[in-house]
């Protein structure tokens, strides 16, 4: 496997399709207009044989996007690990969309036409048309990963077919949480668990355990922590 | 009275998750503070009726409803 190398022009493509996404409010490949991904890639003139996209939204850190991504069975694992893609740009941009405050992450991959001139894939007999290889993934709208093949595009497919399908990583969550998070996730514990220890000695000696307050406060400490988790799930498409 | 407690956690079941749901800051921050008050005075009253209030408890009430206004509102204020 060859190690990807950073190209500005796609790091800038990602950026102008993060302020596309944010200034049109939406979340997906292809804007509602029906603008899509590659796009953006002929606005930086970056000629291609192979493109793809993995995007992420409101993830914590960047380890968080990594791990959400990585643990990915619908393709942005894939993409990552794809051997056709040669270069990548990554581009995060902090933003309103869809009325909430998000950072959004645009990961692009690409294989420069150049570079293809020099290894030949069974891509370069499609008349002169690039081939496109897209992953599609979400952590709440899992979608099975598609190839979109030559055929495809010379027949002018626009690429995404197929509809969604909701999934949840709680697990992740906890990874996904930044520093100051996570030292609050540990104190909300600490605390839980002491008041549970509490309520269990006190059920123990044979008080009422139900009405105990210190089962009540380890219950809501316990709701707090699930949320605290909860709200730190990021999704990716 | 001695479903205060159940009740209260049955409530913060249902509320919190509407916390996800809202997004202007007016529902928002009325939730939680609605939540924070009620946890409070919910405890104060169940141990009144009780007869068991003091002022510890009282005092870990209070540092308990604080403690729910913090951690909501750094999620969602």
């Amino acid at each position: 496997m060859r190690t990807l190398s950073e190209s500005p022009s796609l790091s800038q493509a990602a950026a102008l399709k993060a302020s596309h996404m944010l200034k049109q409010n939406y979340w997906a490949h292809f804007a509602p207009d029906g603008t899509s991904p590659w796009y953006f890639f002929d606005e930086v003139n970056y000629g291609y044989s192979f493109a793809g996209e993995n995007l992420a939204k409101d993830f914590q850190s960047s380890s968080g996007v990594v791990a959400g991504w990585m643990a990915s069975t619908a393709g942005h694992r894939e993409n990552i690990l794809n051997s056709s893609f040669t270069e990548i740009g990554v581009a995060v941009k902090n933003g309103v969309l869809l009325g909430e405050e998000t950072t959004l992450v645009v990961q692009l991959f690409g294989k420069p036409i150049s570079y293809t001139a020099s290894v030949p894939t069974q891509n370069q007999g499609v008349s002169g048309s690039a081939a496109k290889v897209e992953d599609e993934l979400n952590i709440e709208t899992g979608k099975p990963a598609e190839v979109i093949t030559n055929e495809a595009i010379s027949e002018g497919n626009p690429g995404v077919i197929g509809e969604t399908v909701g999934s949840f990583n709680l697990l992740g969550a906890v990874d996904n949480l930044s520093t100051s998070q996570k030292t609050s996730f540990s104190l909300l514990f600490v605390l839980g668990s002491l008041f549970a220890v509490d309520s269990a000695a006190i059920f123990r000696r044979g008080h009422h355990r139900v009405n105990s307050h210190s089962g009540l406060h380890a219950s809501v400490i316990l709701i707090l922590m699930l949320t605290l988790a909860v709200q730190s799930v990021g999704s990716i498409v | 009275m001695k479903d205060h407690h159940a009740n209260l956690v049955l409530i913060f079941l249902f509320s919190v998750p509407l916390l996800f749901i809202f997004t202007d800051f007016l529902p928002k921050i009325s939730i939680i503070l609605g939540l924070s008050l009620m946890y409070f005075l919910v405890g104060l009253v169940h141990h009144k009726e009780e007869r068991n209030l003091n002022r510890t408890i009282i005092l870990e009430y209070l540092a308990v409803s604080l403690l729910i206004f913090v951690v909501l509102f750094s999620l969602f204020g």
